[in-house]
């Protein structure tokens, strides 16, 4: 945190005194100090507030816009991202759409509606070119009639309009320029070779004797396809048609760009009448006002092994999970999604077959399926964690999705498992019981082991022991656990791990070596 | 049972050892252990702490290292006797000397050439590591895991050559922990022992005293590898044994090999070396063949005391001169005295100023060597201050050199003496409690920007001992479980050792080789190396340094002989400036002192007028009594009244009379409370030197408080009333917090003369060798050259073809001369030329580059300059806007516009040499800049302006407001409201002021100081935090020839010069 700047701040805290390119510590310091003052006795257990900072995240404020250059297709068919490093404006190509969207004036109230609605604040201009239409929103003055810059008004412009590096404003203020009537009284090739040549396109660009592109946004593709039954259909096989279709589609596309689906979604429409009480919590119901009839979603959630775009086996799965569900009603419309894809692994055919690849495939075949019939948390792989106490040394993951694929990618992992195998079989059972059974104590040494005991009604004699080995740990996750284990064998011959909690003594079975 | 630990971790195996030596060698005595070794990893920092602790305890200590050879198996080495001491010094040594700093590279072949006489257990790493969860085996605890691999298992064939090597000196550590399977793994080690017939030894692996130091352990483990607790869990040990375990319990473990338990203390029994062995020898060679140290620095005493006093040596001197050579004979610190003689005249060879300061300015032998400057008799020396017999402590001589120049000092020290017997003293960083939430806070994994805001909210060095408010004040809830482990944390963590850096300026000087004595290693610094005690250590065990410090003004004096010297031909030397001259006091009652040494300060100015310094002891006062002790003791303000006469100087009796004398009564040097202790309250001076050291021990006020009963007491016994007692106390407490010594602030006082002197006689000289010494003192340039114009020095601007890097002295010419003059008195034939150091981010280099191509001719344009020099683009351009081209090219932004068409990189076009293709002026579209421009954009690019104030611009605007400018506040009446605007030099927030703030405004016309009360600072905080600039509303208030404006209201007044580059400086 210690090097952190404010990058950009909110109106209010501009009111406090915060300013782009402070310390943090200072801005939160500032800011604390004006909620203490408007307090009029500011007492001190009163807990201070600190600002609400976030992260400056580059990417996430692309994302952002980008998204928004999406929504603005409404307004224009054309719309692209400012030419920039870190981008903050779109640009809309406005270019013959007044017969459509009237004058500017009304565009600019529409639009700036628009905006409102989804919570945005807009600055908008209009102008003849990428450049003045920029310095319009800027810079123009949003109280005149027009939103429109003309190039009779650019020369009153400051050079800060002309989207120019830090750099160069900090010459120009420093040579005295400040308004683009100064620069345009300038011979150009001398401001060419002194400013630099971004300060002659820009000023080109604005004048529009340079031209400028507006390369649109398009945003990548979704894997989605979509199936609307013209009537609504309950025919299993018709439904398993449709499904077909869809995946083969998908598939297709999927292949196109070498991925393949890590997660599926599959959503069928069923039409329910409203008649039927059908009761899903937590699924939308849309009813249709006309027929009576409500929209039921029912939602499919397929995790994939590895990364697949194979038809035959997409269907598979799909079925497979289908079977498990019964449809409120005729399916009336099916969306199919791949949520998470990943770059698949194309191999060539080898002339023999190598079997652990093939092992693989059968693995994941079978992880898919078997999930596909008992349910996501029922197939899970274990993995070591590097825990101290042993009831945390193992825990469950899940096989199936993105998540799944980029840990089992860990490679210290696979490197754990052989390691641990070697060294511990005879020293830690295979099974532990969850949670330890208590045990009832008939004879032990002072701080030592159980000579004889009770588990479940039956009383067993120690016959030979190991240990202790001394547990002491998680002080950090709440109350620490403080064990002495001992391994034992009975005189019947069984081995048991028992541990004496040391805190209040109490014997417990913790498992049984076989 | 007998049994002795032979293997332990204290914190100086930094992050790894998670107790105290105190409790550690506490506990160890507590539980019966027969003896307790120290063995740091790579490391004998912690040692001298261990041997403290150990005495305490009255238990034996044990020296010895746990070394870790990258390529055989780890081993803990102890030291037999002296000579083996010696050599696992030197060990450890070769290793850091050899690896970046904090880092230690051995290897084998290493550890064979140091073997002799050290007893060696390894560290038996075994195949299988059974540790649940603990993935790689225990090497991971190693600084450099990657070095300890496979190799390093301890099998027989890795274990022979240790075998071979130490032969009955070599033993294997039993170390058993409860682990997964401890039976086993004593089986293989019984059988590596018969194998290699290796004998066994009982170890604990100890890493604290007591079991619940777990917790700080897997705290610390963390720190270490910069991650959280839950994260690196699986590496932290499984249990808590390793911490001291009873008897008993010690017994029940190693039961079936008592064999190991007795070889305990057969090694304790071996190792018979204590540091008390360490003798000191200091460096013998100074001293010419054929005579004795002593003989020599006598005869050099009594040559030097002729040099000071040509009239003869009064007797009182020569009294003080054979009684401190007597004693330093006895207690044979002649040959450091030499050392110290030899390295302040090397500095006087090459021109480096120095001067002694501290307790050493108690002794006449240090005046007569030259080493301080303090006149023993004109004050009164206390020569047991500085060397005591009774105390049996090193003395310490603290010598200042010019700041830019000490490294010479230093490296002529590393030259002289080598490595091996040079080496510059460390310094030990602790945990305060800011670093401590921060380190803890990550080790728990909480969110780092509520860390941080906790850290904010602390003073960043004291105990905290509301860090459960200032959670609740961050929104971390103490009571919750993770508050609570915070707060734990926190308060065990303050105050271990985190690392070794380099102290300021002590260096540690030997006779034999100084690795035999200590390990050395490298500090992050290049050409620097570090011995791994502090400076307790080495005060513990009797080993003196030398402090070469820095001091920024001895630069700036140097600075100015040399340029007087040069312009007038007078050689000044610290010693040869006139004495007691009258003009100087003037001035300095006037508090015109400006740059001039300690006494420029907000708050030394406001005491000059009514201190009114007339002689150099009044000097000696004033720079002792506005600090921070004094004023808390409450000194400050009986001393003016009996100065002014307004308060009768009354003494309880004569022997008090003696001692406060000098002072009126009011105890101000800590030499005073000490000679207090013993006229009044009966102390032994021994006593009293006990008490000094507690004044001295600031970091934890407790302990003075033990004086009390005594003083209080023995004052009482001897007919004091108990009010005079307790205000003794109270004053001697008030040293608690950084008082002054009188020996120290007599040589400070020498050099505020010696400044103040320069700065009436030659300010010209005096302001250059102040900006040429910059950063330092408590003013910007911007300040300095007002004054110095102010005093009639002519200021001309940076131009290329005349500014050195350096600000340079130039004949002035004669209307200059005549010019406004304000305060001075004397009359400046000689201007000041700004150097190029004064445009931000220009290089030295390029400064040089410039002055040398110059030399032919000067420069008729810019492209010219280009050639000539070869200057990039960049560079051009910064001194186009620096205005640095006036006398090539008129205007400034024609010069710019030139500099910008320059080519990026020079070539070389010989063709074209002669052509000179500037544009004749500057195109029509660039209008010429205003002078407020101009002023801007000078304080842009060099922090000052010649020109103009900025704050003139706004002056019929500001008398709109009816702001009074600052220079006429004085004509103003008391407790009147005025307003008044400027430029915020500096703000001030001494920590004893309850929280007042003291700022400096400046406008066109001069200074404004103004007084802040917290509530006023709170109310404003925005403005009063972040603007350089304000308007301040408030109430006048004159006493004592000093004005202050008490302000209720502030307001901004930033805006308008936003773009100013005046920064202001702010202390605390």
């Amino acid at each position: 945190m210690r090097g952190d700047y404010v990058m950009y701040c909110s109106d209010e805290a501009w009111q406090g005194g915060v300013r782009v390119g402070m310390p943090l510590s200072e801005a939160g310091a500032l800011m604390n100090n004006r909620s203490s003052n408007r307090k009029p006795n500011h007492c001190h257990s009163s807990s201070a507030q600190l600002p609400l900072t976030m992260q400056h995240n580059p990417d996430a404020d692309r994302c952002a816009l980008q998204e928004l250059a999406h929504w603005c297709q409404r307004f224009s068919p054309w719309v692209a991202l400012e030419l920039d490093d870190e981008p903050s404006s779109l640009l809309l190509d406005m270019t013959g759409l007044e017969p459509l969207l009237g004058h500017e004036l009304k565009v600019s109230q529409q639009v700036g509606r628009a905006f409102e609605r989804l919570g945005y604040k807009v600055q908008l201009g209009f102008g003849d070119h990428v450049g003045t239409a920029w310095a319009a929103a800027h810079y123009g003055n949003l109280n005149t009639t027009s939103p429109w810059l003309h190039e009779a008004n650019l020369s009153n412009l400051p050079v800060e309009a002309l989207r120019l590096p830090n750099k160069v404003l900090d010459l120009m203020a420093s040579l005295g320029i400040s308004q683009v009537h100064q620069l345009q009284s300038l011979p150009r090739p001398a401001l060419a070779s002194r400013l630099g040549q971004k300060l002659v396109q820009r000023l080109g660009q604005i004048e529009g004797s340079c031209p400028e592109v507006l390369i649109p946004y398009q945003p990548p593709p979704e894997f989605q396809f979509r199936w609307v039954a013209e009537h609504p259909i309950a025919n299993h096989q018709s439904i398993h048609q449709a499904l077909y279709l869809l995946i083969e589609r998908l598939a297709n596309q999927l292949l196109q760009r070498q991925q393949g689906a890590m997660e599926l979604e599959c959503q069928l429409i069923c039409q329910v009448p409203t008649a039927c009480q059908y009761n899903v919590p937590h699924i939308d119901q849309i009813v249709d006002g006309k027929t009576g009839n409500r929209n039921v979603p029912v939602v499919l959630k397929i995790g994939l092994f590895q990364p697949r775009a194979t038809v035959d086996h997409l269907e598979k799965l799909v079925q497979i999970h289908l079977e498990q569900l019964r449809l409120p009603g005729p399916v009336c419309e099916i969306l199919m999604r791949a949520t998470a894809t990943a770059k698949l692994k194309i191999r060539q055919g080898e002339l023999f077959d190598d079997p652990s690849r093939r092992q693989t495939q059968q693995l994941a075949t079978l992880v898919e399926r078997l999930e596909g019939r008992l349910g996501q948390k029922a197939i899970v792989g274990a993995r070591l964690n590097t825990d101290i106490l042993p009831e945390r040394m193992v825990c469950d993951e899940k096989l199936t999705g993105l998540q799944a694929r980029s840990s089992r990618r860990a490679p210290s992992h696979s490197k754990h498992l052989q390691t641990q195998k070697t060294s511990y079989p005879t020293i830690r059972p295979l099974q532990l019981h969850t949670p330890p059974v208590p045990l009832e104590i008939i004879a032990v040494v002072p701080d030592g082991p159980p000579i004889r005991f009770r588990i479940r009604g039956q009383i067993s004699q120690v016959s030979r022991h190991w240990g202790p080995e001394r547990i002491e740990t998680g002080w950090w996750r709440g109350k620490s656990v403080r064990r002495d284990y001992y391994r034992i064998e009975t005189t019947h011959g069984n081995r048991l791990w028992l541990f004496r909690c040391l805190e209040d003594g109490q014997w417990f079975l913790h498992g049984s070596f076989t | 049972m007998m049994y002795a630990e032979l293997h332990c971790k204290t914190p100086f195996s930094f992050l790894e050892g998670a107790s105290h030596a105190e409790q550690l060698w506490g506990r160890a005595a507590e539980l019966g252990y027969a003896a307790l070794a120290v063995t740091d990893r790579n490391t004998l920092a912690g040692i001298v702490r261990a041997h403290t602790a150990a005495k305490q305890a009255s238990l034996k200590l044990i020296v010895g290292a746990e070394v870790t050879p990258c390529d055989a198996p780890s081993v803990v080495l102890w030291a037999t006797d002296r000579a083996a001491y010696g050599r696992l010094s030197r060990l450890i040594t070769v290793g850091r000397r050899r690896a970046d700093k904090g880092d230690c590279h051995l290897t084998w072949e290493d550890v064979a050439a140091h073997a002799q006489g050290l007893l060696a257990g390894v560290i038996p790493v075994l195949q299988p590591t059974p540790q649940p969860g603990q993935i790689q085996h225990t090497t991971t605890f190693h600084q450099n895991p990657l070095r300890h691999g496979e190799s390093c298992l301890a099998t027989p064939e890795m274990l022979q050559p240790y075998k071979e090597l130490f032969g009955d000196r070599c033993y294997l550590l039993a170390e058993l922990h409860r682990g997964v399977d401890d039976r086993r793994h004593l089986e293989q080690l019984e059988t590596l022992a018969n194998t290699t017939q290796i004998p066994l030894v009982a170890a604990g692996d100890v890493h604290y005293h007591v079991a619940g130091r777990m917790v700080l352990h897997g705290a610390l483990t963390a720190i270490r590898h910069n991650t959280t607790v839950a994260a690196i869990q699986g590496q932290l040990f499984a249990n808590a044994q390793r911490h001291l375990r009873t008897l008993e319990e010690i017994a029940l473990v190693f039961a079936s090999i008592p064999e190991a338990l007795q070889h305990t203390c057969e090694i304790a029994d071996r190792c018979q070396f204590s540091l008390d062995e360490l003798r000191y020898e200091y460096p013998e060679e100074l001293a010419p063949h054929g005579q004795t140290p002593l003989a020599y620095l006598q005869r050099l005493t009594w040559q030097g005391a002729q040099l000071r006093y040509r009239h003869g040596i009064p007797d009182k001197v020569r009294q003080l001169l054979t009684h401190e050579l007597q004693l330093i004979g006895e207690l044979q610190y002649e040959a450091y005295f030499l050392t110290v003689w030899d390295l302040v005249r090397f500095a006087r060879l090459q021109g480096i100023l120095c001067q002694g300061r501290g307790s050493a300015a108690n002794s006449a032998v240090c005046y007569c060597l030259g080493i301080t400057a303090v006149d023993p008799d004109q004050t009164d020396v206390l020569f047991e201050r500085f060397v005591s017999r009774e105390r049996n402590e090193a003395p310490d001589i603290d010598v200042d050199f010019e700041h830019e120049r000490r490294e010479e000092v230093l490296q002529y020290l590393y030259n002289k003496y080598g490595r091996q017997r040079a080496g510059m003293t460390a310094e030990v960083i602790r945990y305060r409690t800011r670093s401590a939430i921060r380190d803890v806070g990550k080790a728990l994994g909480l969110s780092l920007d509520r860390v941080d805001a906790l850290a904010q909210q602390v003073e960043g060095s004291h105990h905290e001992p509301l860090l459960t408010d200032r959670c609740r004040q961050v929104g971390i809830d103490p009571d919750s479980a993770t508050g609570q482990r915070l707060v734990y944390l926190v308060n065990q963590l303050i105050d271990f050792p985190r690392h070794l850096s380099q102290h300021v300026g002590g260096m540690v000087i030997t006779q034999g080789p100084l690795c035999e004595l200590v390990p050395i290693e490298n500090a992050a610094m290049e050409g620097r190396t570090v011995i791994q005690w502090d400076k307790n250590d080495l005060d513990e065990l009797g080993i003196l340094k030398v402090d070469c410090l820095a001091l920024g003004m001895l630069t700036a004096i140097g600075k100015c002989f040399v340029l007087i010297l040069k312009h007038t031909g007078r050689q000044l030397t610290l010693a040869n400036i006139p004495e007691e001259d009258e003009q100087v006091y003037q001035s300095i009652c006037q508090a015109d002192t400006m740059g001039v040494f300690q006494i420029e300060s907000r708050a030394q100015m406001s005491m000059l007028p009514r201190l009114k310094p007339r002689c150099y002891y009044d000097l000696v006062i004033e720079v002792a009594i506005v600090r921070p002790g004094p004023i808390q003791g409450n000194m400050v303000h009986p001393y003016l009244r009996r100065r002014a006469g307004k308060e009768p100087v009354i003494y309880p009796n004569e022997s008090v009379r003696q001692v406060l004398e000098k002072t009126l009564g009011v105890p101000i040097f800590q030499e005073q409370a000490m000679r207090l202790a013993v006229v009044a309250a009966g102390f032994t001076p021994g006593e009293a030197d006990q008490l000094r050291r507690a004044m001295g021990a600031w970091r934890r006020p407790g302990i003075i408080d033990k004086f009390r009963q005594k003083l209080v007491n023995g004052m009482l016994g001897r007919g004091f009333s108990r009010e005079f007692a307790e205000q003794v106390f109270r004053q001697i407490r008030g040293f608690g917090e950084y008082g002054f010594p009188e020996s120290h602030a007599a040589s400070f006082a020498l050099l505020v003369y010696v400044s103040a002197w320069l700065k009436v006689y030659y300010p010209d000289a005096f302001i250059a060798a102040l900006l040429n010494s910059q950063p330092m003192g408590f003013y910007a340039p911007a300040q300095l050259v007002r004054d110095a114009r102010d005093h009639g020095v002519p200021v001309r601007p940076i131009d290329v073809n005349f500014s050195d890097w350096d600000c340079t002295l130039e004949k002035a010419t004669n209307e200059e001369c005549t010019g406004k003059r304000e305060r001075g008195s004397v009359i400046s034939p000689r201007a000041l030329r700004l150097g190029m150091r004064m445009i931000t981010g220009l290089s030295y280099k390029n400064a040089k580059i410039i002055k040398e191509a110059r030399c032919q001719s000067p420069f008729q344009s810019i492209t010219e300059f280009t050639r000539r020099t070869g200057m990039n683009r960049t560079t051009v351009i910064q001194l186009a806007r620096a205005d640095a081209f006036t006398s090539v090219k008129q205007d400034r932004r024609g010069a710019l516009w030139e500099a910008l068409s320059q080519e990026q990189r020079p070539r070389e076009m010989p063709l074209l040499e002669d052509l000179n293709d500037d544009d004749d002026e500057r195109p029509a579209g660039l209008e010429k800049a205003g002078l407020q421009q101009e002023v801007y954009d000078d304080y842009r690019t060099t922090g000052l302006s010649l020109r103009q104030h900025p704050i003139a611009f706004h002056r019929v605007a500001l008398n709109h407001y009816q702001i009074v400018p600052a220079k006429q506040l004085a004509s103003l009446g008391n407790q009147q409201l005025v307003r008044v605007a400027g430029l915020v030099l500096l703000r001030q927030r001494p920590s004893t002021a309850k929280g007042i703030t003291f700022v400096t405004l400046e406008d066109e016309t001069g200074t404004a100081n103004l007084i802040l009360h917290q509530r006023v600072w709170e109310r404003y905080y925005t403005i009063a935090r972040r603007s350089s600039a304000w308007i301040a509303s408030g109430k006048l208030e004159h006493s004592g020839g000093v004005i202050h404006v008490v302000v209720n209201r502030l307001e901004d007044l930033s805006g308008r010069l936003q773009k100013l580059k005046s920064q202001s400086r702010d202390f605390r």
